[in-house]
C-alpha cells in the first residue's frame, strides 16, 4: 500500500530513493532471511504504467558509489529510484575507502521566469520537466492526477497519451548510460553467469572455480536492474552457448534475460528459495549443466 | 459592498470550481484565504498548501500559492516534509473527513504528537463525498450511507477529541453557517506555533443530505445554526441539555511546547548540521 508512493513520485516527478533490503517473503515470510524476491515488486509494484530505476550493489563499497547515484538519477530524471539490496549485502561488513568528495547533480531549476511563461512540467530537451522548488514564488501545482505542462489536471485522452509516454521515454533515450553491467572472462566464454546483488558475490566464485577446471565461462553482473539491459543481453546471447541465471527466489530475473536472450542461447534458471544463501558449488553445477560438463 | 480582496489567492484561469451547487467547501476555502490575507508576513509565496485527496482537497488546486495535492490521507506526511525541509515557510493543510481519520487516521495523530507545526485544516461533510457516499469514521450513529444502507452502526470518531488526546496544540471548531467565526478560529491557528487543528463542518447536500433526507443546501446550513453552541454557552449547559444534535463549536484546546520542527533542528546542530 505504502507503494502508491512510489507512483506519485513518478507522476509528479518527485526525486526520491528508495532502499529495499530484501528478506523472504510473501508477508512476515521468514525475518530476516535472505531473499531476492522483490525484483518485479521494485519494477511494478506501485500501480499504473510507470518508469523506474533500479540499482543493486554487490559489496559494501559499491553501496555507497550506487546510492549516490540514485540520488544523481532521481535529481536528474526527476524519479523514484530504487536501491535494491538483499540481506547478504545489507549486512555485509568490509573495509572500505570513501571518496572525499561525490559528484552531486545539482537540482533542476526553472530555465524561465514566470512572467516569460514558466510551466513546471513542460519537458527539456531530455524530456525531463524543470519543476520548481516550493517556496520560490512559483505558485506551482503539483498533483498525482494525470496533467499537461501546467501541472494541473486534465481528463484528456491526448494529454494522458502524452504523459504516460514521456514518463517512460525520458528513461528509455538514456538507458544506455543508465544501464551498468560488470562482466568478467568473457573474452573466451562460451558460457555465462547472470546474476546480481549478494548473489554475484557467489557466482563469481563459481564462475572461478569452473575456471580452474577449464569451463570457459564467464560473468556478467546487473549492476542496474531495470532499465533492463536488453542489447547486452541480446549480444551475450549471441555469443555464448548457454546462460546460466542464479537468482534467490522462484525465478524473476531469469524472465527477462529470456526475452531479452530471445531464443538465441539456453537460458537456464538456477534458483534458490529456502532461507539460506547460494554455495559456489550449486552455481559450479548449474554451470556443469547448462556446458554439458555434468 | 464588501471589497473582493481575497479574489487574488484563487487561480482565476482554473475556476468555476468542480463542486456541486451548494457544497460548503468553497465557503472554507475562501475562509482560509481570509485568515491568511490577516496574517502578516504570511504571502502566497511563502505558504504552502497541501492536501489529501477527495472533493474538500480539490480546493489545493484553485488557490494561488505553491500547492500540494498529495495521495489519499497522505496530506499531513507531506506537510510534515516540507516544514522540516524548509522551516521558513507556512505550510497549511486540508483535509476531509475521511481523508483525515480513516486511511490518514495514524498521519493526523502522530503529527499531533509530534506538534509539527501546521494549520490542518478538516472539511467535515460526515462522508466520503468524492467517491459517491461511504460512510467515513465521522459519520454520525444511524446516518445512511452507501456502505451503510440502513444507517451507520459505527461510533463516529469527534476528530477534536482526538486531536486533543494525541497533543495537538490548538484544536477548534467551527462550521460552514458562522464564516466570521471559523476565520477566526482559522486565523488563531495560523498563530499558533504547532500543530493547530481546525474541523470545520461543511454541508455536503450531493452524497450526504441527500441520502439522509436532510434537505436543501440552506436547510443543511440552518441546521448547522439552530445545533451549533459556542464553547462559553455548552461548558455551562447541563448535560440534559447536550442532547439531539446539538454540538460545541469554539476553542477547544491550547497549549503551548516545543514543536518538533525546533526539536528537530536541534537534533540537526547536535549532529554538526547547519544551524536553523
Ligand atoms: C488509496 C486510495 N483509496 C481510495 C481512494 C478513493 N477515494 C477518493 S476520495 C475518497 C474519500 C474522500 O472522502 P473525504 O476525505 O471525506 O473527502 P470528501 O470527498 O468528502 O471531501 C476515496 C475513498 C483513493 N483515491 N486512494
Ligand atoms: S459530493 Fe458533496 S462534498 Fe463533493 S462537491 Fe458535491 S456537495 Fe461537495
Ligand atoms: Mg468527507
Amino acid at each position: 500500500m505504502k507503494q502508491e508512493l512510489i507512483g506519485y513520485a513518478a507522476a509528479a516527478e518527485i526525486p526520491v530513493v528508495i532502499v529495499n533490503v530484501q528478506r523472504v517473503g510473501p508477508s512476515t515470510g521468514q525475518p530476516t532471511a535472505p531473499s531476492q524476491g522483490d525484483v518485479m515488486q521494485a519494477r511494478w509494484g506501485t500501480h499504473g504504467d510507470h518508469s523506474i530505476i533500479v540499482l543493486s550493489p554487490w559489496s559494501v563499497r559499491e553501496s555507497f558509489d550506487l546510492a549516490v547515484k540514485a540520488v544523481n538519477y532521481a535529481e536528474r530524471f526527476r524519479t523514484p529510484v530504487i536501491l535494491l539490496m538483499d540481506e547478504i549485502v545489507g549486512h555485509l561488513r568490509e573495509n572500505v575507502e570513501l571518496p572525499e568528495t561525490v559528484e552531486i547533480y545539482p537540482r533542476r531549476t526553472p530555465k524561465i521566469t514566470r512572467a516569460e511563461g514558466y510551466e513546471p512540467y513542460a519537458p527539456d530537451a531530455d524530456l525531463v520537466p524543470n519543476v520548481a522548488n516550493f517556496g520560490e514564488g512559483y505558485h506551482i501545482h503539483v498533483t498525482g492526477l494525470i496533467h499537461d505542462e501546467t501541472g494541473f489536471p486534465v481528463g484528456s485522452p491526448k494529454i494522458t497519451r502524452e504523459f504516460i509516454k514521456r514518463m517512460h521515454e525520458k528513461i528509455n533515450i538514456a538507458a544506455d548510460e543508465i544501464i551498468e553491467v560488470h562482466e568478467e572472462f568473457m573474452s573466451d566464454a562460451d558460457y555465462a553467469v547472470v546474476a546480481f546483488g549478494g548473489t554475484a558475490r557467489t557466482a563469481y566464485e563459481a564462475v572461478l572455480n569452473a575456471r580452474k577446471r577449464g569451463v570457459k565461462v564467464g560473468f556478467v553482473r546487473l549492476v542496474t536492474i531495470f532499465p533492463f539491459a536488453d542489447k547486452i543481453i541480446a549480444e551475450l546471447a549471441k555469443k555464448v552457448k548457454g546462460i546460466v541465471v542464479a537468482e534467490l527466489n522462484y525465478g524473476q530475473i531469469v524472465n527477462e534475460v529470456e526475452r531479452a536472450a530471445a531464443g538465441q542461447c539456453k537460458v537456464e534458471l538456477c534458483a534458490k528459495y529456502d532461507m539460506t544463501i547460494f554455495e559456489p558449488e550449486e552455481i559450479e553445477a548449474a554451470i556443469d549443466e547448462v556446458s554439458g560438463n555434468a | 459592498m464588501l471589497e473582493r480582496s481575497y479574489e487574488k489567492f484563487f487561480r482565476q484561469n482554473r475556476l468555476p470550481h468542480l463542486w456541486c451547487p451548494g457544497c460548503g467547501n468553497g465557503i472554507v476555502m475562501k475562509a482560509i484565504v481570509q485568515a491568511i490575507e490577516k496574517k502578516s508576513g504570511w504571502t502566497q509565496d511563502n505558504t504552502i498548501i497541501v492536501s489529501g485527496i477527495g472533493c474538500s482537497s480539490r480546493a489545493s488546486g484553485y488557490m494561488d500559492f505553491d500547492t500540494l495535492h498529495t495521495a489519499h490521507g497522505r496530506a499531513i506526511p507531506f506537510a510534515t516534509g516540507i516544514k522540516l525541509a524548509r522551516p521558513e515557510l507556512n505550510v497549511v493543510v486540508i483535509t476531509g473527513d475521511g481523508d483525515c481519520t480513516a486511511i490518514g487516521g495514524n498521519h493526523f495523530i502522530h503529527g499531533c504528537r509530534r506538534n509539527v507545526d501546521l494549520t490542518v485544516i478538516l472539511f467535515n461533510n460526515n462522508i466520503y463525498g468524492m467517491t459517491g457516499g461511504q460512510a467515513s469514521p465521522m459519520t454520525p450513529l444511524g446516518k445512511k450511507a452507501t456502505t451503510a444502507p440502513y444507517g451507520s452502526i459505527d461510533r463516529p470518531f469527534d476528530a477534536c477529541k482526538l486531536a486533543e488526546a494525541a497533543g495537538a496544540t490548538y484544536v477548534a471548531r467551527s462550521t460552514a453557517f458562522h464564516v466570521q467565526h471559523l476565520v477566526k478560529m482559522i486565523e488563531d491557528g495560523l498563530d499558533n506555533a504547532g500543530f493547530s487543528f481546525i474541523e470545520a463542518l461543511v454541508q455536503c447536500p450531493t452524497a450526504y443530505g441527500r441520502r439522509n433526507k436532510i434537505g436543501e443546501p440552506a436547510k443543511m446550513m440552518a441546521w448547522m445554526r439552530d445545533n451549533a453552541v459556542m464553547k462559553n454557552a455548552w461548558d455551562k449547559l447541563p448535560d440534559d441539555k447536550k442532547v439531539g444534535d446539538k454540538f460545541p463549536i469554539g476553542l477547544f484546546y491550547k497549549a503551548e511546547t516545543e514543536t518538533y520542527d525546533e526539536a528537530y533542528h536541534h537534533v540537526i546542530e547536535m549532529a554538526g548540521g547547519a544551524a536553523k
